[in-house]
């Protein structure tokens, strides 16, 4: 795992000529150069994704990043501008929304409020026209998953968020889809509840084995979800990999300044160092060429404060429970770090030098 | 600090109890003009004049005459004839103008509001027109080879027709807010399960529209009870309703007793319905408080078979045709019933300036004479001065009373606000031709019938149903934190009202009021009693020039109302807000 970008994306067609093989993860859904365009603007700029057999996958972004579109595109409520997408091995890009074998968790859930909660489960095996004992079967089985067996002939509006949120769940869970897309779901709950709500969806992602793409813009709760995190910018894909790999090694600015915390220093590469305007920076490893331009990413728990190769004046200190952060101004320069909030308070307006370890920051090329 | 909370919740409580009683003005109003009149002329036809005994003879008299039994089923068939002739062509319309975007909808809506804002009086004169032995419509069916001796009018389809096209935009309007209302995602959340197009529309749409459709077949089936306009001009007598036959008992016969009997019976017939759809449907799909529709029963298992009969037989021709061929039938659909709606508003400005000296469509030759005849008529401009004048007066006492109603009802948490919305939604449910009946008992007693003063006070009370509901959505619109923001910035009661609340409700106060205006401008059951044949308004001599002797002085007088209708209902929608 030395190179964070996963091999799965540009050796797409390998994999799947040798799926049969138990060492290689079954593809469930192959994105390919897929765009969309409205008028002059790119939404979706030639996008590859593939999603594995039972992964969950979140696709995060800031708004208008493309993620809404992509999700769009996959089920089928819009029709893509070029690239195909292929569900289980059959290409789908022109599949009608009711032929994909797929499941959607709308943002605001869209459970139907003339129906009760087991109709609104029971409703995709009736489309499917089951036996009526099968769908009551199936429901009761969808609903205690969910831990709602108790609220089966409720109607939605007399449920809690959460609880209208399970309902969600358990309609796409019934019909054991390939692909469970997830829009937002945690959106309308509020802080404790979307807790709950995320280890909720990690037990039951764990015990059904369903593959589930998952959109949101909340970089926390894709961390603490995912397999795999697929980050999206301006219509492109900007990483793709667990959530470890994109916070200890992000592959470009973008990623590292919307993953997490950090402090990003710019400057020129001069003798194996960076030139930048709180002094010279050491880069670890191989140094880049002689010019380069980029910048030194710090993320703040690495930071030493008291000692080191820089000096700044506290601006601020943000008390958090169970850390202190104090934000560092060095110049221009805007350093972002930690200390434990046991440690005593830092005064603001004093003066203070830090710095890190080398090997735990990392040096990132601009972009061209 | 908690002396000053305490101070606080004190005042908000007497506030509370003082915008309530702002309602009162508008109660007592309905009180006096509708409940005592309408009680006052049902209990004397329980009372034997002479004696002053309880007395049923003329209840005996109606029930036992063939002719009275008779017209009684005419009124009720022809009713819910017209209900369901409006559900069935008006759903499809509701939904074409639901399925599209913000400001594509807001277009088309004229399309249906124009029509709407037109009397029905007015739209069946021109079908009288359009649809005569010789006119244009016989003339085109003739040409595409039908019988040549049509007699489209005076018959029971010209009555279903031109009732169920004067209350055609009623029902739109009526079933569209429901539609509305349903979630967006839904279809799209029932097809990613699994359901086909046709699927998710009638098993989603079509069930979580049925309020809006009941609400709407509530109000089509309870002011077509009270009806005679369509039935006197476009019918024979046949298809005499209740209606014509008060105005026969109180205008021919002056046998008030009986027209009293037969307003009980209209008033408690819509009482009924009115009870039975509340069992059924509740009330709050038409007040518009929440969609809380009853399950099960009866109404629920005729629903779902409707569903699934519905949705198995939209898959099965949906599997026949391409979809773009179902596409193209229902546009097709949708355009003409709109241009059916349309073409009569249309058909007047020809028709006035025909040089013929008979009405006729289209005309052969131009000419201004008959707005000549119209402008130098005594008669036609009296009546024209007199509607301007009884219109404005009636649309500044309107909004001022249910200005104050609004007002102190949208501040009101209190239980009570139901029952009060209601009061002010009587002279909807009451039928017409009862108020009518009514105020020309009660009004004649205080010698106001036959005045002017007695058409005001009539058309403010049948104004003030569509008044308040404007006020009162402009009021529950207005965000009242902005007065107490007002309030903290140093702004004093009347200030905060002058800078902050006028400003932002005069529009709605505008569209009130000019609503309230047209309503007058073109009512004709109540001006026909109270007004007493002395008092002549627009509509009203319009009407007795229809009935007597058709001329093309009604085009022109027809183009004249059009023409006011339709610049004062653009201003007013725009000065609505939304």
């Amino acid at each position: 795992m030395r190179n964070p970008a996963d091999p799965i994306t540009t050796k797409g067609i390998t994999i799947a000529m040798s799926a049969a093989s138990a060492s290689t993860p079954e593809i469930k859904l192959k994105v390919q150069g897929l765009a969309k365009l409205y008028g002059q603007t790119t939404a979706l700029d030639h996008v590859d994704l593939e999603v594995r057999k039972g992964e969950l996958l979140t696709l995060l972004g800031p708004s208008g990043s493309g993620k809404t579109t992509l999700l769009q595109l996959i089920c089928g409520l819009q029709e893509p501008t070029s690239g195909t997408v292929i569900i289980d091995g059959k290409d789908q890009t022109h599949a009608p929304v009711n032929k994909r074998d797929i499941g959607v968790v709308f943002q605001n859930y869209a459970l139907f409020p003339h129906m009760s909660v087991a109709e609104n489960v029971g409703f995709a095996l009736k489309m499917r026209s089951l036996p009526k004992a099968e769908i009551d079967a199936k429901v009761a089985k969808a609903l205690a998953t969910v831990g709602l067996a108790h609220a089966a002939a409720r109607s939605p509006s007399q449920l809690s968020g959460g609880q209208q949120q399970r309902v969600a769940l358990a309609r796409c869970l019934v019909y054991d889809p390939a692909i469970i897309l997830m829009d937002e779901p945690l959106g309308a709950l509020d802080a404790k509840l979307r807790e709950v709500m995320q280890i909720e969806i990690k037990r039951i992602h764990r015990e059904t084995g369903a593959t589930i793409i998952f959109v949101t813009h909340d970089q926390q709760e894709a961390l603490a979800l995912s397999d795999r995190i697929c980050l999206m910018n301006d219509g492109k894909i900007a990483q793709l990999g667990t959530p470890r790999q994109m916070y200890d090694e992000p592959q470009n600015l973008f990623v590292a300044d919307f993953i997490g915390v950090s402090s990003i220093i710019r400057g020129t590469v001069k003798a194996g160092a960076l030139e930048a305007a709180i002094g010279t920076l050491p880069i670890a490893g191989d140094a880049p060429p002689e010019g380069t331009t980029g910048a030194i990413v710090v993320r703040p728990e690495v930071i030493t404060l008291g000692e080191g190769f820089c000096e700044g004046r506290v601006r601020e200190t943000v008390y958090g429970g169970s850390e202190l952060r104090v934000i560092i101004d060095a110049g221009e320069q805007e350093i972002i770090a930690r200390a434990p909030a046991t440690a005593g308070d830092v005064e603001v307006g004093s003066t203070v030098r830090f710095g890190w370890a080398p090997e735990t920051a990392r040096f990132l090329i601009d972009k061209a | 600090m908690a002396e000053l909370s305490a101070k606080d919740t004190f005042s908000r409580k007497r506030l509370r109890a003082d915008s309530l009683w702002l309602t009162m003005p508008g109660l007592v109003y309905m009180a006096l003009l509708l409940i005592l009149p309408a009680g006052a002329l049902i209990w004397q036809s329980f009372v034997d004049p002479k004696s002053g005994a309880f007395d049923l003879s003329v209840y005996r008299q109606m029930f036992s005459a063939g002719v009275y039994v008779k017209v009684l089923a005419n009124t009720f068939a022809i009713s819910a004839q017209v209900t369901l002739v409006c559900l069935l062509v008006g759903y499809p319309i509701a939904v074409w103008l639901a399925g599209m975007s913000e400001r594509r909808r807001r277009m088309a809506m004229w399309l249906v509001l124009l029509p709407f804002w037109v009397s029905p009086l007015l739209k069946n004169f021109a079908w009288i027109v359009l649809l005569a032995r010789k006119g244009i419509v016989a003339q085109m069916l003739t040409g595409m080879g039908f019988d040549t001796q049509l007699d489209l009018l005076y018959g029971r389809g010209a009555v279903i027709f031109g009732m169920a096209h004067a209350m055609l935009p009623v029902a739109i309007l009526t079933m569209l807010p429901t539609m509305l209302s349903i979630d967006g995602r839904l279809i799209p959340a029932a097809m990613t399960m699994g359901a086909s197009r046709s699927q998710s529309f009638w098993r989603i749409f079509v069930p979580l529209s049925m309020p809006g459709v009941a609400a709407a077949g509530l109000l089509i089936f309870v002011m077509g009870l009270g009806f005679f306009i369509t039935p006197a001009l476009l019918g024979s007598p046949r298809e005499t309703v209740i209606g014509q036959m008060m105005i026969t008992q109180v205008q021919q016969l002056f046998n008030l007793r009986l027209a009293g009997a037969l307003a009980a019976l209209l008033l408690a017939v819509t009482l009924i319905t009115i009870a039975v759809y509340d069992r059924f449907f509740g009330m709050s799909a038409v007040s518009g408080n929440g969609a809380s529709t009853k399950r099960g029963g009866v109404i629920g298992a005729i629903g779902g078979a409707v569903i699934e009969i519905g949705s198995g037989v939209s898959d099965f021709i949906a599997n026949l045709f391409p979809a773009r061929l179902g596409r193209g039938v229902f546009t097709a659909f949708v355009w003409i019933v709109i241009a059916i709606m349309i073409v009569p508003v249309l058909a007047f400005p020809p028709m006035a300036f025909s040089g013929s000296s008979f009405l006729e469509f289209p005309p052969k030759s131009f000419s201004l004479k008959w707005f000549q005849t119209y402008l130098s008529s005594d008669q036609w401009m009296g009546a024209t001065s007199r509607s301007a004048i009884v219109a404005i007066v009636t649309g500044i006492i309107a909004t001022l009373i249910s200005g104050m109603a609004a007002y102190g009802l949208a501040r009101t948490q209190r239980k009570a606000g139901g029952v009060i919305f209601l009061s002010f939604m009587l002279p909807m449910i009451v039928p017409n031709i009862v108020i009518g009946v009514s105020l020309f008992y009660v009004l004649a007693k205080i010698g106001l019938i036959a005045t002017d003063t007695g058409i005001i006070l009539g058309h403010t009370l049948s104004a003030m149903p569509i008044v308040f509901v404007i006020l009162l959505t402009t009021f529950r619109g207005f965000d009242w934190r902005l007065l107490q923001a007002a309030a903290t910035l140093g702004a004093n009661g009347w200030q905060q009202i002058r800078l902050v609340l006028l400003p932002l409700i005069k529009g709605g106060a505008i569209a009130a009021f000019l609503f309230g205006l047209l309503h007058s401008f073109e009512e004709l059951t109540i001006a026909l009693f109270v007004g007493a044949g002395v008092k002549q308004t627009l509509p009203k001599q319009m009407w007795d020039d229809i009935i007597l002797s058709i001329s093309p002085t009604l085009a022109a007088a027809s183009v004249f109302i059009v023409a006011v209708v339709t610049v004062l209902f653009v201003i007013a929608e725009k000065a609505r807000p939304r």
